[in-house]
Protein backbone atom coordinates (compact mmCIF):
# COMPACT_ATOMS: atom_id res chain seq x y z
CA UNK A 1 0.00 0.00 0.00
CA UNK A 2 2.89 2.70 0.93
CA UNK A 3 5.01 1.39 -2.57
CA UNK A 4 1.68 2.58 -4.19
CA UNK A 5 1.30 5.49 -2.15
CA UNK A 6 4.76 6.23 -2.98
CA UNK A 7 4.60 5.80 -7.17
CA UNK A 8 1.77 7.74 -7.11
CA UNK A 9 3.14 11.13 -5.33
CA UNK A 10 6.44 10.12 -7.59
CA UNK A 11 4.13 10.36 -11.10
CA UNK A 12 2.61 13.80 -9.46
CA UNK A 13 5.68 15.22 -8.67
CA UNK A 14 6.92 14.27 -12.08
CA UNK A 15 4.42 15.62 -13.89
CA UNK A 16 3.70 18.64 -11.92
CA UNK A 17 7.79 19.72 -12.46
CA UNK A 18 7.37 18.95 -15.74
CA UNK A 19 5.02 21.50 -16.55
CA UNK A 20 5.22 23.91 -13.68
CA UNK A 21 8.09 25.91 -15.25
CA UNK A 22 7.03 29.25 -16.51
CA UNK A 23 7.31 29.24 -20.04
CA UNK A 24 10.20 32.17 -21.34
CA UNK A 25 8.84 34.64 -23.88
CA UNK A 26 11.76 34.06 -27.39
CA UNK A 27 11.07 36.55 -29.64
CA UNK A 28 8.35 38.57 -30.34
CA UNK A 29 7.07 39.40 -34.12
CA UNK A 30 4.90 42.87 -34.69
CA UNK A 31 3.00 43.17 -37.58
CA UNK A 32 4.59 46.39 -39.95
CA UNK A 33 1.60 49.45 -40.22
CA UNK A 34 1.55 48.25 -44.25
CA UNK A 35 0.42 44.78 -42.71
CA UNK A 36 -1.96 45.70 -40.23
CA UNK A 37 -4.02 48.01 -43.64
CA UNK A 38 -4.21 44.31 -45.38
CA UNK A 39 -7.90 43.51 -43.77
CA UNK A 40 -10.15 46.48 -43.79
CA UNK A 41 -12.91 44.98 -41.88
CA UNK A 42 -14.28 46.66 -38.80
CA UNK A 43 -16.48 44.04 -36.58
CA UNK A 44 -20.06 44.44 -36.72
CA UNK A 45 -20.01 45.88 -40.07
CA UNK A 46 -22.82 44.58 -42.77
CA UNK A 47 -21.99 44.03 -46.18
CA UNK A 48 -23.97 43.44 -49.06
CA UNK A 49 -22.87 40.74 -51.74
CA UNK A 50 -25.04 39.45 -55.15
CA UNK A 51 -25.14 36.10 -56.36
CA UNK A 52 -24.47 36.75 -59.70
CA UNK A 53 -28.39 34.92 -60.93
CA UNK A 54 -29.53 38.38 -58.63
CA UNK A 55 -29.52 37.06 -55.60
CA UNK A 56 -28.57 39.75 -52.66
CA UNK A 57 -27.70 38.85 -48.94
CA UNK A 58 -25.78 40.50 -46.08
CA UNK A 59 -22.56 38.94 -44.72
CA UNK A 60 -21.82 40.59 -41.23
CA UNK A 61 -18.47 40.97 -39.77
CA UNK A 62 -18.58 39.02 -36.62
CA UNK A 63 -14.56 39.06 -35.33
CA UNK A 64 -11.94 41.64 -36.34
CA UNK A 65 -9.09 41.64 -34.05
CA UNK A 66 -5.47 42.41 -34.03
CA UNK A 67 -3.94 40.07 -31.03
CA UNK A 68 -0.65 38.85 -29.75
CA UNK A 69 -1.15 34.83 -30.04
CA UNK A 70 1.68 32.35 -28.43
CA UNK A 71 3.46 29.73 -30.39
CA UNK A 72 5.40 26.92 -29.08
CA UNK A 73 6.90 23.50 -30.88
CA UNK A 74 4.92 20.24 -30.04
CA UNK A 75 3.03 19.68 -26.67
CA UNK A 76 4.15 16.40 -25.21
CA UNK A 77 0.94 14.73 -23.05
CA UNK A 78 0.74 17.99 -21.03
CA UNK A 79 3.84 19.23 -20.97
CA UNK A 80 4.92 22.06 -23.40
CA UNK A 81 8.35 23.57 -23.86
CA UNK A 82 9.71 25.70 -22.11
CA UNK A 83 10.16 28.55 -24.72
CA UNK A 84 7.56 30.68 -27.10
CA UNK A 85 7.59 33.11 -29.45
CA UNK A 86 4.73 35.93 -29.89
CA UNK A 87 3.55 36.23 -33.02
CA UNK A 88 0.70 39.76 -33.61
CA UNK A 89 -2.00 38.81 -35.83
CA UNK A 90 -5.31 40.58 -37.36
CA UNK A 91 -7.61 38.19 -38.45
CA UNK A 92 -11.43 38.68 -39.46
CA UNK A 93 -14.06 36.65 -39.92
CA UNK A 94 -16.90 37.15 -42.23
CA UNK A 95 -20.28 35.75 -42.45
CA UNK A 96 -23.56 35.21 -43.97
CA UNK A 97 -26.30 32.86 -43.18
CA UNK A 98 -27.56 31.70 -46.69
CA UNK A 99 -25.66 31.08 -48.50
CA UNK A 100 -23.40 29.64 -45.81
CA UNK A 101 -20.39 31.22 -46.38
CA UNK A 102 -17.65 31.52 -43.67
CA UNK A 103 -14.21 33.68 -44.76
CA UNK A 104 -11.51 33.90 -42.15
CA UNK A 105 -9.00 36.04 -42.70
CA UNK A 106 -5.39 36.09 -41.04
CA UNK A 107 -2.34 38.18 -41.48
CA UNK A 108 0.79 37.23 -38.97
CA UNK A 109 4.27 39.37 -37.83
CA UNK A 110 6.91 38.44 -39.76
CA UNK A 111 7.20 35.30 -38.35
CA UNK A 112 10.25 32.83 -40.12
CA UNK A 113 9.43 30.07 -37.24
CA UNK A 114 7.07 28.10 -39.19
CA UNK A 115 7.52 29.61 -42.87
CA UNK A 116 10.11 31.30 -45.01
CA UNK A 117 7.39 33.56 -46.49
CA UNK A 118 5.03 35.88 -45.91
CA UNK A 119 1.09 35.03 -46.88
CA UNK A 120 -2.23 36.54 -46.23
CA UNK A 121 -4.34 33.94 -45.72
CA UNK A 122 -8.18 33.56 -46.81
CA UNK A 123 -10.21 30.15 -45.85
CA UNK A 124 -13.36 29.73 -46.93
CA UNK A 125 -16.15 27.73 -44.55
CA UNK A 126 -12.97 25.78 -43.13
CA UNK A 127 -11.95 23.56 -45.84
CA UNK A 128 -10.54 25.93 -48.83
CA UNK A 129 -7.62 27.70 -48.65
CA UNK A 130 -5.78 30.48 -50.06
CA UNK A 131 -2.74 32.11 -49.52
CA UNK A 132 -1.55 35.47 -50.91
CA UNK A 133 1.83 35.84 -50.67
CA UNK A 134 3.18 40.11 -50.03
CA UNK A 135 6.67 40.93 -50.45
CA UNK A 136 9.52 42.80 -48.62
CA UNK A 137 7.41 46.49 -49.63
CA UNK A 138 3.99 44.77 -48.66
CA UNK A 139 3.12 44.16 -52.40
CA UNK A 140 0.82 41.08 -53.37
CA UNK A 141 2.98 38.85 -55.66
CA UNK A 142 1.82 38.09 -58.49
CA UNK A 143 2.36 35.00 -60.51
CA UNK A 144 1.03 32.38 -62.77
CA UNK A 145 2.48 29.61 -60.79
CA UNK A 146 0.20 30.42 -57.88
CA UNK A 147 -2.12 31.43 -60.28
CA UNK A 148 -2.47 35.12 -58.18
CA UNK A 149 -3.32 38.10 -60.60
CA UNK A 150 -3.35 41.64 -60.81
CA UNK A 151 -5.78 43.87 -61.95
CA UNK A 152 -5.34 47.68 -61.70
CA UNK A 153 -8.70 48.54 -61.84
CA UNK A 154 -11.81 46.38 -61.99
CA UNK A 155 -15.70 47.30 -62.22
CA UNK A 156 -17.93 44.84 -60.07
CA UNK A 157 -21.75 45.80 -60.11
CA UNK A 158 -20.88 49.29 -61.01
CA UNK A 159 -18.27 50.34 -58.86
CA UNK A 160 -14.60 50.22 -59.59
CA UNK A 161 -11.97 49.17 -57.44
CA UNK A 162 -8.48 49.99 -57.87
CA UNK A 163 -5.26 47.38 -57.00
CA UNK A 164 -7.65 44.06 -57.31
CA UNK A 165 -6.00 40.67 -56.79
CA UNK A 166 -7.35 37.35 -57.90
CA UNK A 167 -6.46 34.57 -55.95
CA UNK A 168 -7.13 30.60 -56.81
CA UNK A 169 -7.45 28.63 -53.96
CA UNK A 170 -4.61 26.64 -53.43
CA UNK A 171 -6.28 23.85 -51.64
CA UNK A 172 -9.49 22.33 -50.94
CA UNK A 173 -9.62 19.77 -47.52
CA UNK A 174 -11.38 16.38 -47.50
CA UNK A 175 -12.42 16.77 -51.27
CA UNK A 176 -9.98 14.97 -54.06
CA UNK A 177 -12.27 15.66 -56.89
CA UNK A 178 -11.61 18.83 -58.59
CA UNK A 179 -14.31 18.28 -61.20
CA UNK A 180 -16.90 19.44 -58.70
CA UNK A 181 -18.15 22.57 -58.44
CA UNK A 182 -15.73 24.15 -55.87
CA UNK A 183 -14.54 27.71 -54.97
CA UNK A 184 -12.32 28.79 -57.91
CA UNK A 185 -10.90 31.90 -56.96
CA UNK A 186 -11.16 35.38 -54.84
CA UNK A 187 -11.42 39.27 -55.69
CA UNK A 188 -9.68 41.34 -52.77
CA UNK A 189 -8.49 44.63 -52.10
CA UNK A 190 -6.43 46.73 -49.44
CA UNK A 191 -9.32 49.14 -49.39
CA UNK A 192 -12.53 47.35 -49.34
CA UNK A 193 -11.53 43.46 -48.83
CA UNK A 194 -13.44 40.72 -50.68
CA UNK A 195 -14.83 42.08 -53.95
CA UNK A 196 -16.21 38.40 -55.03
CA UNK A 197 -15.96 34.93 -54.73
CA UNK A 198 -16.25 33.16 -57.99
CA UNK A 199 -16.62 29.31 -58.00
CA UNK A 200 -15.61 26.73 -60.57
CA UNK A 201 -18.71 27.55 -62.91
CA UNK A 202 -18.35 30.98 -63.21
CA UNK A 203 -21.20 31.76 -60.57
CA UNK A 204 -20.15 34.87 -58.60
CA UNK A 205 -20.45 36.29 -55.39
CA UNK A 206 -19.86 39.89 -55.63
CA UNK A 207 -19.79 42.91 -53.57
CA UNK A 208 -22.44 45.38 -53.89
CA UNK A 209 -21.16 48.78 -52.78
CA UNK B 1 -17.29 -6.78 8.75
CA UNK B 2 -17.76 -10.75 7.36
CA UNK B 3 -21.59 -10.28 7.61
CA UNK B 4 -21.35 -7.27 5.17
CA UNK B 5 -18.83 -8.82 3.21
CA UNK B 6 -21.22 -12.11 2.48
CA UNK B 7 -23.89 -9.75 1.74
CA UNK B 8 -22.35 -8.12 -0.86
CA UNK B 9 -21.13 -11.29 -1.87
CA UNK B 10 -24.28 -12.97 -2.58
CA UNK B 11 -25.65 -9.52 -4.10
CA UNK B 12 -23.12 -9.71 -6.41
CA UNK B 13 -24.01 -13.34 -7.30
CA UNK B 14 -27.48 -12.99 -7.40
CA UNK B 15 -26.74 -9.69 -9.64
CA UNK B 16 -25.27 -11.56 -12.43
CA UNK B 17 -27.51 -14.76 -12.19
CA UNK B 18 -30.54 -12.49 -12.63
CA UNK B 19 -28.64 -10.53 -16.02
CA UNK B 20 -27.73 -14.31 -17.33
CA UNK B 21 -31.43 -15.21 -17.47
CA UNK B 22 -32.74 -12.57 -19.15
CA UNK B 23 -29.96 -12.16 -21.89
CA UNK B 24 -32.73 -14.70 -23.46
CA UNK B 25 -31.82 -17.10 -26.53
CA UNK B 26 -28.24 -15.53 -28.38
CA UNK B 27 -29.14 -14.54 -31.86
CA UNK B 28 -27.06 -16.79 -34.53
CA UNK B 29 -27.01 -16.06 -38.03
CA UNK B 30 -26.61 -13.62 -40.89
CA UNK B 31 -29.59 -11.51 -41.70
CA UNK B 32 -30.05 -9.69 -45.39
CA UNK B 33 -32.25 -6.58 -46.70
CA UNK B 34 -35.09 -7.41 -46.93
CA UNK B 35 -36.55 -7.18 -51.01
CA UNK B 36 -38.37 -4.22 -50.02
CA UNK B 37 -35.73 -2.50 -48.43
CA UNK B 38 -33.51 -3.41 -51.76
CA UNK B 39 -35.66 -1.26 -53.70
CA UNK B 40 -34.39 1.71 -51.96
CA UNK B 41 -30.39 0.86 -52.66
CA UNK B 42 -29.06 3.79 -53.99
CA UNK B 43 -26.69 3.68 -57.04
CA UNK B 44 -23.76 4.16 -55.57
CA UNK B 45 -21.58 4.81 -59.24
CA UNK B 46 -23.16 8.15 -59.17
CA UNK B 47 -20.82 9.86 -56.81
CA UNK B 48 -21.62 13.47 -57.26
CA UNK B 49 -24.56 15.52 -58.71
CA UNK B 50 -25.92 19.44 -59.04
CA UNK B 51 -28.76 21.03 -57.40
CA UNK B 52 -29.99 24.50 -57.98
CA UNK B 53 -32.32 26.33 -55.45
CA UNK B 54 -35.05 28.70 -56.39
CA UNK B 55 -32.66 31.85 -56.31
CA UNK B 56 -30.29 30.16 -59.29
CA UNK B 57 -27.41 28.90 -57.03
CA UNK B 58 -26.07 26.09 -57.78
CA UNK B 59 -24.71 23.30 -55.02
CA UNK B 60 -23.09 19.98 -55.57
CA UNK B 61 -23.18 16.96 -53.44
CA UNK B 62 -20.61 14.35 -53.50
CA UNK B 63 -20.57 10.59 -52.07
CA UNK B 64 -18.05 10.57 -49.40
CA UNK B 65 -16.00 8.00 -49.64
CA UNK B 66 -14.04 6.64 -46.38
CA UNK B 67 -10.38 6.50 -46.60
CA UNK B 68 -10.31 2.65 -45.53
CA UNK B 69 -11.84 1.82 -48.80
CA UNK B 70 -15.12 0.26 -46.93
CA UNK B 71 -17.81 -0.31 -49.58
CA UNK B 72 -21.42 1.04 -49.14
CA UNK B 73 -22.89 -2.26 -48.57
CA UNK B 74 -21.08 -4.42 -46.14
CA UNK B 75 -22.19 -7.15 -42.71
CA UNK B 76 -22.58 -5.47 -40.17
CA UNK B 77 -21.42 -7.69 -36.88
CA UNK B 78 -23.65 -7.79 -33.70
CA UNK B 79 -21.59 -7.97 -30.60
CA UNK B 80 -18.01 -9.62 -30.71
CA UNK B 81 -18.57 -13.06 -31.04
CA UNK B 82 -18.92 -13.50 -34.64
CA UNK B 83 -22.42 -15.18 -34.70
CA UNK B 84 -24.47 -12.32 -35.94
CA UNK B 85 -24.39 -10.23 -38.93
CA UNK B 86 -27.09 -8.06 -40.29
CA UNK B 87 -26.51 -6.53 -43.91
CA UNK B 88 -26.17 -2.87 -44.26
CA UNK B 89 -26.08 -0.83 -47.14
CA UNK B 90 -24.65 2.95 -45.72
CA UNK B 91 -24.22 6.27 -48.07
CA UNK B 92 -23.02 9.52 -46.50
CA UNK B 93 -23.55 12.75 -49.13
CA UNK B 94 -21.79 16.12 -48.38
CA UNK B 95 -22.11 19.76 -50.14
CA UNK B 96 -19.54 21.55 -51.53
CA UNK B 97 -20.57 25.30 -50.73
CA UNK B 98 -23.37 25.04 -47.72
CA UNK B 99 -21.64 22.20 -45.84
CA UNK B 100 -25.05 19.85 -45.59
CA UNK B 101 -24.33 16.58 -45.02
CA UNK B 102 -27.28 13.59 -45.15
CA UNK B 103 -26.67 9.96 -44.22
CA UNK B 104 -28.81 7.23 -45.95
CA UNK B 105 -28.94 3.58 -44.17
CA UNK B 106 -30.92 0.66 -44.93
CA UNK B 107 -30.68 -2.05 -42.10
CA UNK B 108 -31.42 -5.41 -41.66
CA UNK B 109 -32.46 -6.93 -38.25
CA UNK B 110 -33.43 -10.34 -37.19
CA UNK B 111 -36.81 -10.17 -39.13
CA UNK B 112 -37.12 -6.90 -40.74
CA UNK B 113 -35.55 -3.89 -42.79
CA UNK B 114 -35.42 -0.46 -41.73
CA UNK B 115 -34.38 2.72 -43.30
CA UNK B 116 -32.48 5.70 -41.38
CA UNK B 117 -32.55 9.21 -43.17
CA UNK B 118 -30.06 11.46 -41.01
CA UNK B 119 -29.07 15.42 -41.78
CA UNK B 120 -26.36 17.53 -40.55
CA UNK B 121 -25.54 15.29 -37.79
CA UNK B 122 -28.31 16.40 -35.38
CA UNK B 123 -32.08 15.13 -36.83
CA UNK B 124 -32.98 11.38 -38.23
CA UNK B 125 -36.21 9.29 -38.72
CA UNK B 126 -35.89 5.35 -38.52
CA UNK B 127 -38.53 3.66 -40.64
CA UNK B 128 -39.52 0.01 -40.36
CA UNK B 129 -40.33 -1.92 -43.38
CA UNK B 130 -42.20 -4.66 -41.98
CA UNK B 131 -44.37 -2.27 -39.25
CA UNK B 132 -44.31 0.27 -41.76
CA UNK B 133 -43.76 3.56 -39.35
CA UNK B 134 -41.49 5.35 -37.65
CA UNK B 135 -39.94 3.68 -35.09
CA UNK B 136 -37.06 5.79 -34.17
CA UNK B 137 -35.67 9.75 -33.93
CA UNK B 138 -37.78 13.20 -34.55
CA UNK B 139 -41.10 11.86 -35.75
CA UNK B 140 -41.50 12.74 -39.61
CA UNK B 141 -44.17 10.98 -41.73
CA UNK B 142 -42.38 8.91 -44.56
CA UNK B 143 -44.27 8.21 -47.24
CA UNK B 144 -43.12 6.35 -50.80
CA UNK B 145 -44.50 7.11 -54.28
CA UNK B 146 -43.71 5.55 -57.91
CA UNK B 147 -42.09 8.51 -59.32
CA UNK B 148 -41.43 12.03 -58.88
CA UNK B 149 -40.90 15.12 -61.69
CA UNK B 150 -37.96 17.27 -60.57
CA UNK B 151 -36.15 19.41 -63.38
CA UNK B 152 -37.68 18.09 -66.63
CA UNK B 153 -36.54 14.41 -65.15
CA UNK B 154 -38.70 11.71 -63.80
CA UNK B 155 -37.24 9.98 -60.65
CA UNK B 156 -38.58 6.58 -59.97
CA UNK B 157 -38.86 4.94 -56.13
CA UNK B 158 -38.94 8.16 -54.09
CA UNK B 159 -39.00 8.15 -50.61
CA UNK B 160 -40.85 11.52 -49.08
CA UNK B 161 -39.46 12.75 -45.47
CA UNK B 162 -41.73 15.16 -43.90
CA UNK B 163 -41.19 17.08 -40.71
CA UNK B 164 -43.96 19.68 -41.50
CA UNK B 165 -45.58 18.68 -38.33
CA UNK B 166 -42.43 18.86 -36.08
CA UNK B 167 -40.90 21.66 -37.76
CA UNK B 168 -39.96 23.42 -34.48
CA UNK B 169 -38.17 20.34 -33.17
CA UNK B 170 -35.58 20.02 -35.71
CA UNK B 171 -32.73 22.34 -36.98
CA UNK B 172 -32.25 25.57 -39.41
CA UNK B 173 -30.11 22.79 -41.13
CA UNK B 174 -32.48 19.93 -41.63
CA UNK B 175 -34.64 20.14 -44.36
CA UNK B 176 -39.11 20.19 -43.60
CA UNK B 177 -39.30 17.76 -46.83
CA UNK B 178 -36.74 15.48 -48.21
CA UNK B 179 -37.63 13.88 -51.76
CA UNK B 180 -35.16 10.77 -52.27
CA UNK B 181 -34.94 8.70 -55.15
CA UNK B 182 -34.26 4.71 -54.45
CA UNK B 183 -32.83 4.54 -57.78
CA UNK B 184 -30.27 7.97 -57.86
CA UNK B 185 -29.92 9.27 -54.51
CA UNK B 186 -31.32 12.98 -53.30
CA UNK B 187 -33.39 14.77 -55.54
CA UNK B 188 -35.30 17.47 -53.56
CA UNK B 189 -34.92 19.24 -50.67
CA UNK B 190 -37.04 22.42 -48.47
CA UNK B 191 -35.33 24.29 -45.80
CA UNK B 192 -37.08 26.02 -43.30
CA UNK B 193 -36.52 28.92 -44.51
CA UNK B 194 -38.26 28.08 -47.90
CA UNK B 195 -35.50 27.47 -49.77
CA UNK B 196 -35.85 24.64 -52.06
CA UNK B 197 -33.57 22.69 -53.72
CA UNK B 198 -33.88 21.01 -56.65
CA UNK B 199 -31.51 18.61 -58.45
CA UNK B 200 -30.48 19.25 -62.27
CA UNK B 201 -27.88 16.31 -62.93
CA UNK B 202 -29.83 13.31 -63.73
Amino acid sequence: MRLKLALIIFSLTLFYSCCNEDPVETARFELAEEELLIIPYEQGELLSFKHSNGYTFDMIVEESAVCWEKRNDFCEWFCCPPTYISVQTARAKLVSSYPKLTFEFAVEGNNHFYSDYKGFNITLNNKHQATILYNSGFNFETDSVSKTYFYELMEINGSDYQNVVEKHFDSHYYINDTTLLLPKAVFYNKQFGLLMLKMSNNETYSLVN
Amino acid sequence: MKRIRLLINTSALIGILALALSCGDKIVGTFYLSEEALKYEIDTTITSFRMVDNYGITEEFYLHSDSWGTSYKYLHEWGVDGNAFGETFYVKYYSVLNDFSMTYVLMADVDHSELEVEWGYKDFVRYNFDKKKVVHGTKAKVMFYDSLRVKDNTYDRIIEIDYTDVKDKISEDTPVRTFISGERGLIKFTLKSGITFERIDY
